[in-house]
């Protein structure tokens, strides 16, 4: 009750937009800390898990899913949230669209040595190649919303579309219920935590970075439902993301008249860039790398404009469907997520078939 | 058929695009071909190394400037209506654009139109730093940028007509322009005797772009005086282009065809097919981390600079340069110094016996 007074007054003071993106900033700065220290890389996952030797970036990748699972059920249960008032079970989805966007991000992801968020971290610490793949992946994602590309995504996302509702919740779908929820919830910490401990040992601080990746995506919606719920105006209810904040970010550089307005999204980017910055500093990590051997740029390029293409048409990257998505059980990013992974072991052959590094 | 009936057919965008995509066309092949470049004439002409590429510009420059004069002479153009004239614009961002543009380019190894060219020709590198560029460019047009480049440009301003045209400030009409574009021409010539390497895209490209510059100008003066509409004059340019093609990409509803629209994609085929002409196709990305650096923040000078300074290397330096912009002219000089100084605090000065051609600071 005093906590949710402290927001209604917060909100008064400060007006939405700036409660919001303090919101923000303060999930990206713990996110974009934790994701640097650990290594957190839905790509490296992948990869190990194509070598079959699922292990040390897998567990770590794991462990951050099954938390967020399990702190997002907990919050549901907590009635902190509802599931079915966010936009990935209320709104209009697209099955083909999801299976789609995630096979080419998946793809993306494996030519571009990184996905959505693990570039932006990754730019923190000096790494220009994932600088200019972010430059080039941002032009992509709004172009695909509002600009060239748009027609094309709006054709596949039609091809096999699913109203918003029941229909979108696998726990709704499935019979689950919340408990059941909390329960597959358990299963995924448990299993992470048991995998963890047995690549890792004991390395309390590589376990907790995990831990906290996950926690973000549970504090996103944790805060913007709290938001929500205090204030008049329309909120957005939502968590951790980076396709669409890297467009508007794009577009409030390049266009001051049509600047979107302040919120979550804004706060998030630059607070998550802070975070890992100072992870590179804490683990003496920052260092100017650049491209080294000429072919790759043409791989690089590639990548960011599938990823970029692949996470408007799905809904979200990695972390934005896989994680924030797949909390609240939605089914279409789910879908995303499987599809990203099978995009990714796809991609992952071909390029061992053709002799290309990965 | 005359232009009134084409614009009545087509109407006055259309026709403009077309038209931008011609001369485009034509430029891409031609600069592609005697690889046209202001960055490589600037540092030859500071190492004293005077070679085939200072003699290319000074060939464009000279021919851009008399064929221009010699169409303001027959009254076929009317340079007050430029917009380089007629509006309001600023010395101090004329100069500091300049400068910072001239360090951009040899920081990037070309210019914006250098990079428009070497894209199509399968340069990687050029076509990420040109990305970036546009980028600059339009945050500096009307983005984050913006006020930072509206603050430097108001330090010192200058009135549009009369005080912005060099031919009026100093009292001579259009044929003592003409007569500066054959004392150009004569640079040239004294510069091309000199040089070591002779050839025929030297001769050809040099004259041809530059006279694809004067095209422009006649080009969409034609359809101005045959059109009811307000149509702006102009000549060729890459900044404002780059600006509005990644706008058109990124954003709906897109802004109005015109020029620029059909210029871009135009200069992209004409130096592609000037490459596959010539063998010179080649997929280049970078070669190592510095060089990566050195290449984006080069290019963040160069968007920057080009729109606090009201063009590039080619709208400023050359289109605005032939019709005699006291701006134009201030820009082009502060890209020379700058160029100048950045090539010797960077570069440093060549070792004795090394030819020019050969050292890094050269390569495309």
């Amino acid at each position: 009750m005093e906590q949710s007074l402290n927001i209604a007054k917060a909100l008064e003071t400060w007006g939405e937009s700036w409660v919001l993106a303090a919101c923000g900033a303060v999930v990206g700065l713990v996110f974009g800390l934790a994701a640097q220290r650990s290594r957190f890389c839905a790509r490296a996952a992948v990869i190990e898990c194509c070598e079959g030797r699922a292990g040390e970036r897998f567990s770590v990748w794991w462990l951050a899913l099954g938390t967020a699972l399990l702190g997002t059920q907990l919050l549901v249960l907590a009635g902190g949230l509802e599931p079915a008032k966010t936009r990935f079970v209320a709104g209009q989805g697209s099955l083909s669209g999801a299976i789609l966007g995630g096979l080419c991000f998946g793809a993306g992801m494996i030519l571009t040595r990184g996905c959505a968020s693990r570039l932006l971290i990754l730019s923190a610490g000096g790494n220009l190649r994932a600088l200019l793949s972010g430059l080039v992946f941002a032009v992509t994602v709004q172009a695909t919303i509002a600009g060239w590309l748009a027609p094309a995504r709006q054709w596949l996302a039609g091809l096999w579309p699913i109203d918003g509702g029941p229909g979108r919740d696998l726990l709704a779908l499935s019979g689950a219920g919340a408990w059941g929820g909390l329960a597959v919830a358990s299963l995924a910490l448990l299993t992470g935590v048991v995998f963890f401990v047995r690549h890792h040992e004991r390395r309390l601080w590589l376990g907790l970075g995990a831990v906290a990746c996950g926690l973000a995506v549970t504090a996103g919606w944790g805060l913007t439902q709290a938001v929500a719920r205090d204030s008049f105006e329309a909120i957005t209810v939502q968590s951790l993301s980076f396709s669409g904040p890297s467009a508007e970010w794009l577009m409030r550089v390049l266009a001051s008249t049509s600047v979107p307005g302040f919120g979550f999204d804004a706060g998030l980017l630059p607070a998550t860039f802070a975070g890992s910055l100072i992870g590179a500093w804490i683990g003496r990590e920052f260092r100017f790398e650049g491209f080294k051997t000429e072919n790759k740029l043409g791989h690089y390029l590639t990548g960011a404009v599938m990823m970029g293409f692949g996470a408007v048409l799905a809904g979200g990257c990695t972390v934005g469907a896989g994680m924030s998505g797949g909390a609240v059980f939605a089914l279409t990013a789910w879908l995303t997520l499987a599809a990203i992974w099978a995009g990714a072991a796809l991609a992952w052959r071909i390029h061992r078939s053709m002799g290309w590094p990965v | 058929m005359d232009m009134a009936q084409w614009l009545e057919t087509w109407g006055e965008g259309p026709v403009l695009a077309a038209g931008g995509a011609l001369i485009g066309l034509a430029f891409g092949f031609l600069a592609q071909r005697s690889r046209f470049c202001l960055r490589a004439a600037v540092i030859e002409f500071w190492h004293r190394r005077f070679g085939e590429k200072l003699a290319v510009w000074l060939l464009a420059f000279a021919s851009a400037v008399i064929a221009v004069q010699l169409m303001a002479l027959s009254g076929g153009l009317d340079t007050g209506n430029a917009r380089q004239i007629a509006a309001k614009g600023s010395l101090s961002g004329a100069l500091i654009g300049g400068l910072l543009f001239g360090a951009g380019m040899v920081m990037t190894r070309g210019c914006a139109s250098r990079l428009l060219v070497l894209s199509a020709n399968g340069n990687l590198r050029a076509s990420l730093s040109g990305l970036v560029f546009a980028v600059t460019a339009q945050s500096a047009l009307s983005g984050a940028l913006s006020p930072l480049r509206a603050h430097m440009a108001g330090w010192w301003t200058i009135e549009g007509g009369g005080p912005r045209d060099l031919l009026a400030r100093l009292g001579m009409g259009h044929g003592a322009g003409l007569l500066m574009g054959m004392v150009w021409a004569a640079a040239a010539l004294y510069f091309i005797r000199r040089s070591p390497v002779r050839s025929f895209w030297m001769w050809a490209g040099g004259i041809g772009t530059g006279l694809t510059v004067a095209a422009a100008w006649g080009f969409s003066q034609w359809v101005a005086s045959s059109s009811f509409e307000s149509v702006q004059i102009q000549g060729l340019t890459f900044s404002g282009p780059s600006a509005e093609w990644l706008m058109r990409v990124l954003h709906w509803p897109a802004p109005a065809i015109g020029f620029d629209f059909g210029l871009m994609p135009g200069v992209f085929l004409g130096s592609f097919a000037g490459a596959m002409a010539g063998g010179d196709w080649k997929l280049e990305g970078f070669k190592d981390g510095y060089s990566m650096r050195r290449y984006l923040a080069g290019a963040i000078l160069m968007g920057f600079g080009s729109m606090l300074a009201g063009g590039c290397a080619v709208g400023a330096g050359v289109t605005g340069g032939a019709i005699f912009a006291v701006t134009a002219w201030l820009t082009l000089l502060g890209m020379w110094l700058g160029a100048g100084l950045t090539d010797h605090w960077i570069d440093g000065p060549l070792p004795a016996g090394v030819s020019l051609q050969a050292s890094p600071a050269l390569a495309p």
